[in-house]
C-alpha cells in the first residue's frame, strides 16, 4: 500500500523533533532501560535506542528525509529510512545488517557484494568480542573491512577522473550513504572496539581518506554534468570525513582527548554544514533540470538571468560546499588544519613530514573543491544560454524552492553559529574523546572541552575562529560600500552587449553564439593541465611505468602458468615432499 | 571589564584611521610600482597619484553592464567589502585594535582569495572568451596556491603556538625570537609569492582582459579592491618580517601617540621595501603563463624551507 508523502514527511518531522528534544534534554538519552530489561520490548528498546553518538547523524538524516520528499528517485525515502534505522542502532550486528541493507539501495554493481562482505566481516569481528575478549589480531584487521564498507557507502573511489559510467549522479540517497558512512566509521573504529586501535592505523586511515578526498575533488573538477560534480564534491568531503576519523583514532590511541574531540566535532559539523549545502544544491539542480533540461556543462548557461531565485540558492549552496570563508565548509577545513597542527609528533623534522604532507593534501582538496565549485557555478549560471530549452527556462516558484531553502538555512545557521550545533552534539563529542558521557552529562568534562556558542576553538589551542564575527564584519564593510555608493550618487548602469573584440556577429545557424567565443567547462581543466603539465607527465614517464608494470604482470602470469603446469605434472611428488617437510618441522618443533 | 570596554571604544577611531590610511594608500602603492617599473624600463609613466584620480573618475562615470550580467554590481560591492574586511583584520601600525581577536591567517588568506574570486566571477559574467580565459587563469592560480597556505600556517603555528595574526605578532614582538625570525621571514615570503598575483609580468595585461567588460562604479570598486588586496598582502608579509615596528597597546589602553608615529614610519618603510621587491620581481622574472607553476614551486620551496630552518634552529641552535 503506497504511503502518502505527507505521512512520510510527518514521520521525518517527528523524528527530527524527537532528536532535537533528546539533544536539548540529554537526560532522555540516558533513561535506564537496562534495569527493566527482563521484558522483551524493553530489551529491544535498549538495543535499538538512539544513544548520544547516533544523535548527530539521526538529526541530519531526519533533516535530509524531511527535505527530500520531492526527490527524483523513488528509492531515496526507503534508503533514507534504512539509513536512519541503521544509525540509531547501538548494536554492532543490527547496525551492520542495516547498513548492508542500505548499500544496494544507493549503489549498484560489483561494489555492493564487496561492501556487504566487508560489512559482514567487520560486524563479525565486533560482535563476538564486544567485551574484553576483543584485542590482538581482531583490532589489527578491523579497520580494513570497515574502511572498505564505509568507502562504498560514501561512494568513494580512487579514480581521479569522472566518467559517466563510473560515477553516479548525486541524489538524496547518496547523502544518506555519506552520513551513514561517517556514522559507521565513528562507531566501528572508535566507539565499539573494546581496545584502542593503534595510532599507526589512525595515520593510515587519515592518509587513505586524504587520497580519496583528492580523487573525489578531481572527479568533481572533471565531471561533465552538474549532478556528477556534486557527487564528486560529496566524495571529497567523504574523504575528509575519513581523515577526521583517522585523527580521532590517533587522538584516542595517544591519549590526546582534545585532538579526538576536535576531530569528532569537525566530523559532526561536516554533514550538518557541507552535507546540507550539497543537499540544497542537489535539490535545486533537480528542480532546474526539470525546467532547463539535463545540466550537461557543455550545453547549459546563463541561468542566473533566467532563474534568479534558483540561481542565487545554487550559488550560496555551492559557496558553502566549496569552502568559501567564513561558511561551514571553510570552518571544517579550518578545524581540520588546526587538528593536523595538534597531531603528536616525533622529535625533529622527520616527525613533522606526515603532518606537513597532510596539510598540503588538505590544501589541494580545498583548491580542487574551489575550482570545481567555481566551474559549475560559472558555467551554469553565467554567460549565455546555449540550448533552446535552456533559453526558455522559467524560474522555480518559492514553493518549489522551499525544501532547498530550508536545507540552505540549516547549512547557513551552522555556518554562522556552529557552536549551537556543537552544543547539540556535545555528548557525542565527549563520548568519542572518552571524556565521559556519564550521568549527569558533562559532570566530568573539563572547561576547555565545552563548546563555545560563538566560536570554534582549535584542538591544540592554537587559534579561535569566530564565523559570526567575520560575517558581521563583512556585512559592516558591505554596508559602508553601499552607503558610499549611495552618497556618491552613482548613476544607474546602462545595459549593453559584451565586447567581442570586433569579431563579426555569429551566423544565423548559431543562434546561441559561436562556442569558440565563449568560456566553456573544458577551459578549467585545460588550464590546470597546461600549468601543471599533467598530460605530458602521463604521456611520458607514467605511461612508461604503466608499460613496465604490464610487462611484469605478463612475465608473472607466464611464471604462474609454468608453476601450475609443473604442479599438475608432479603433484604426487609434491604432496609427498610436503608431508615429509611437515613431519620434519613437527619433529623439530616438538 | 570597564577598562576593556573603554579600550575598545578608544581603539575604534584608531581602527577607522587604519582603514582610511590603507584605502588612501592602496592605489598610490600600485601607482608607485607602475611608475617605477615604467621608469626603469625606459618608458614614460604617469604620476603615482594618477591611479587615484582614475578610480574616482570611474566612480563618477555612468556604468555599463552586459545584458544578463545584472549581478555584476552586487559582485563588485561584495568584492570590495571582502577586501575591506581583510584590511580591518591585518594590523598596519598598532596591535590590539578592536576586532583583532577575529583575525586568523587562514581567514585573512581566504578573504583575500574571495577578492580574487570576485574579480574572476565578474569577468565570467558575460561569457566571452577572452575575459573568461583570464578569469579561469585567475581561479586556477587561486586554487593552486591553496596548497601553500596550510604550510605557511603550520610554520606560524609551530613557531609561535598560535595562528591568529594578532597573537602571532604579539608573541613575536615580545618574546626572544632569535630562532624564529628566519623561518617566519621565509614563511612571509612564501605567503607573498602565493598571494600576490600582481608581481609577475603580464599581470596588468591579464587584469585588462579580466575587467574589459566592466565600467563605471563597478570597475572603480573592483580596481580599488585589487589595490587593497595587494596592500593587505604586503602589510601582512611586512608584519611577519618585522613585527618590532608595530606599536603595542599598553595594558588595556591603546598605544601612545609617539609609538603610533613610530609604527606608522615602520609601516611606510616596510611597504616601501616590499614595493621595491615587487618592482624587481616584475622587471626581472617570469611571464604570467610560466609564472603560475614557478610561483607555486617557489612559494612551496620557501614554505618548506621555513619548516626546515625552524627545526634546524631547534635541533642545532
Amino acid at each position: 500500500m503506497p504511503v502518502p508523502a505527507a505521512a512520510i514527511r510527518a514521520g521525518w518531522a517527528l523524528a527530527l523533533v524527537l532528536g532535537l528534544a533528546m539533544a536539548c534534554l540529554p537526560a532522555l538519552v540516558y533513561v535506564p532501560l537496562q534495569s527493566s530489561g527482563r521484558s522483551m520490548p524493553a530489551a529491544l528498546l535498549a538495543v535499538v535506542r538512539v544513544d548520544a553518538l547516533s544523535l548527530p547523524f539521526v538529526l541530519v538524516i531526519s533533516a535530509v528525509g524531511l527535505a527530500s520528499g520531492t526527490a527524483e528517485r523513488p528509492l531515496a525515502p526507503s534508503a533514507l529510512a534504512g539509513a536512519a534505522l541503521a544509525a540509531t542502532t547501538g548494536h554492532p550486528v543490527l547496525f551492520g545488517v542495516g547498513a548492508a541493507t542500505v548499500l544496494p539501495m544507493i549503489h549498484a554493481g560489483r561494489g555492493v557484494a564487496w561492501g556487504v562482505l566487508a560489512g559482514a566481516v567487520a560486524t563479525a569481528l565486533l560482535a563476538d568480542g564486544g567485551g574484553a575478549a576483543m584485542g590482538g589480531w581482531r583490532l589489527a584487521i578491523l579497520p580494513a573491512p570497515v574502511l572498505l564498507f564505509a568507502a562504498l557507502l560514501m561512494g568513494l573511489s580512487p579514480r581521479p577522473l569522472s566518467g559517466a559510467r563510473r560515477v553516479r549522479p548525486a541524489g538524496a540517497g547518496e547523502l544518506a550513504g555519506f552520513v551513514l558512512g561517517c556514522c559507521l566509521l565513528v562507531r566501528m573504529l572508535v566507539d565499539w572496539p573494546a581496545g584502542r586501535i593503534g595510532a599507526s592505523w589512525g595515520m593510515g586511515i587519515g592518509g587513505i581518506g586524504l587520497l580519496l578526498a583528492m580523487a573525489g575533488g578531481g572527479r568533481a573538477l572533471t565531471a561533465r554534468d552538474a549532478p556528477r560534480v556534486l557527487a564528486g564534491m560529496l566524495a571529497a568531503w567523504g574523504g575528509v570525513a575519513m581523515l577526521l576519523v583517522g585523527l580521532a583514532v590517533v587522538g584516542r590511541a595517544d591519549d590526546l582527548p582534545l585532538l579526538a574531540l576536535g576531530a569528532a566535532r569537525t566530523l559532526f559539523l561536516l554533514p550538518a554544514g557541507a552535507g546540507m549545502a550539497v543537499l540544497a544544491a542537489i535539490l535545486v539542480t533537480s528542480g532546474i533540470t526539470r525546467e532547463a533540461g539535463p545540466l550537461v556543462l557543455a550545453r547549459v548557461g546563463g541561468l542566473a538571468a533566467l532563474m534568479p531565485r534558483a540561481g542565487a540558492t545554487l550559488a550560496l549552496a555551492l559557496a558553502i560546499a566549496c569552502a568559501l570563508p567564513p561558511l561551514a565548509g571553510f570552518a571544517v577545513l579550518w578545524l581540520l588544519v588546526q587538528s593536523l597542527l595538534a597531531l603528536p609528533r616525533a622529535d625533529g623534522l622527520a616527525g613533522e613530514i606526515p603532518s606537513l604532507l597532510a596539510l598540503c593534501g588538505g590544501g589541494i582538496v580545498s583548491g580542487l573543491l574551489l575550482l570545481a565549485g567555481v566551474r559549475m557555478g560559472a558555467i551554469l549560471l553565467l554567460g549565455r544560454p546555449r540550448t533552446p530549452r535552456c533559453a526558455a527556462a522559467a524560474d522555480l516558484s518559492p514553493a518549489r524552492l522551499g525544501a532547498a531553502l530550508s536545507c540552505l538555512g540549516v547549512a547557513g545557521a551552522v555556518s554562522v553559529l556552529p557552536g549551537l550545533w556543537l552544543w547539540l552534539t556535545r555528548a557525542a563529542g565527549w563520548q568519542v574523546a572518552a571524556l565521559g558521557g556519564a550521568v549527569p552529562l558533562g559532570a566530568a568534562v573539563p572547561d576547555g572541552a565545552r563548546p563555545s556558542p560563538l566560536s570554534l576553538s582549535a584542538a591544540g589551542g592554537t587559534g579561535t575562529f569566530y564565523p559570526a564575527g567575520i560575517v558581521l564584519l563583512f556585512g559592516l564593510c558591505g554596508g559602508v560600500v553601499l552607503m558610499l555608493s549611495r552618497l556618491g550618487g552613482a548613476l544607474p548602469a546602462r545595459p549593453t552587449v559584451a565586447w567581442t573584440e570586433g569579431a563579426p556577429p555569429s551566423p544565423p545557424w548559431m543562434p546561441f553564439g559561436d562556442p569558440a567565443t565563449q568560456a566553456g567547462p573544458g577551459l578549467f581543466v585545460g588550464r590546470l593541465d597546461a600549468v601543471l603539465g599533467l598530460t605530458r607527465l602521463l604521456r611520458g614517464p607514467v605511461r612508461g611505468l604503466l608499460r613496465a608494470v604490464r610487462w611484469v604482470g605478463r612475465r608473472a602470469a607466464e611464471l604462474d602458468d609454468r608453476a601450475a603446469a609443473l604442479t599438475a605434472r608432479h603433484a604426487m611428488a609434491l604432496v609427498l615432499a610436503w608431508i615429509v617437510v611437515a613431519s620434519l618441522i613437527r619433529m623439530w618443533a616438538g | 571589564m570597564m577598562r576593556e570596554v573603554l579600550a575598545w571604544f578608544l581603539g575604534l577611531p584608531l581602527l577607522g584611521l587604519h582603514v582610511v590610511l590603507m584605502v588612501a594608500v592602496a592605489p598610490v602603492v600600485r601607482g608607485l610600482v607602475d611608475w617605477c617599473v615604467a621608469g626603469l624600463a625606459g618608458r614614460g609613466a604617469p604620476s603615482p597619484v594618477m591611479r587615484w584620480r582614475w578610480v574616482l573618475a570611474l566612480a563618477r562615470r555612468r556604468g555599463l553592464r552586459t545584458a544578463g550580467a545584472s549581478a555584476t554590481g552586487l559582485l563588485a560591492g561584495a568584492t570590495l567589502a571582502a577586501a575591506l574586511a581583510a584590511c580591518c583584520l591585518v594590523p598596519s601600525v598598532a596591535l590590539g585594535l578592536p576586532g583583532a581577536g577575529l583575525s586568523d591567517l587562514l581567514v585573512v588568506a581566504g578573504l583575500l582569495g574571495l577578492v580574487r574570486l570576485g574579480l574572476a566571477v565578474t569577468a565570467l559574467g558575460p561569457g566571452v572568451a577572452r575575459a573568461g580565459r583570464a578569469a579561469i587563469s585567475v581561479a586556477t592560480g587561486l586554487a593552486m596556491m591553496q596548497t601553500v597556505m596550510p604550510v605557511v600556517i603550520a610554520v606560524a603555528g609551530l613557531a609561535t603556538g598560535v595562528t591568529g595574526i594578532d597573537g602571532l605578532l604579539a608573541r613575536m614582538h615580545d618574546a626572544d625570537v632569535a630562532g624564529l625570525q628566519t623561518p617566519l621571514v621565509l614563511a612571509a615570503v612564501a605567503l607573498l609569492i602565493a598571494g600576490l598575483d600582481d608581481a609577475w609580468g603580464g599581470a596588468e595585461a591579464q587584469a585588462a582582459d579580466l575587467l574589459a567588460n566592466v565600467a563605471g562604479p563597478d570597475r572603480a570598486a573592483l580596481e580599488l579592491a585589487r589595490d587593497l588586496a595587494v596592500l593587505v598582502w604586503m602589510t601582512l608579509a611586512g608584519d611577519m618580517i618585522w613585527p618590532g615596528g608595530l606599536a603595542m597597546a599598553e595594558g588595556a589602553m591603546p598605544p601612545a601617540p609617539t609609538a603610533l608615529l613610530a609604527g606608522l614610519g615602520a609601516w611606510v618603510l616596510r611597504t616601501a621595501v616590499l614595493c621595491a621587491g615587487l618592482v624587481a620581481a616584475r622587471l626581472v622574472v617570469l611571464s604570467l603563463d610560466r609564472g603560475l607553476r614557478a610561483r607555486l614551486g617557489l612559494a612551496m620551496l620557501f614554505g618548506v624551507l621555513a619548516v626546515v630552518v625552524l627545526f634546524a634552529g631547534r635541533e642545532f641552535g
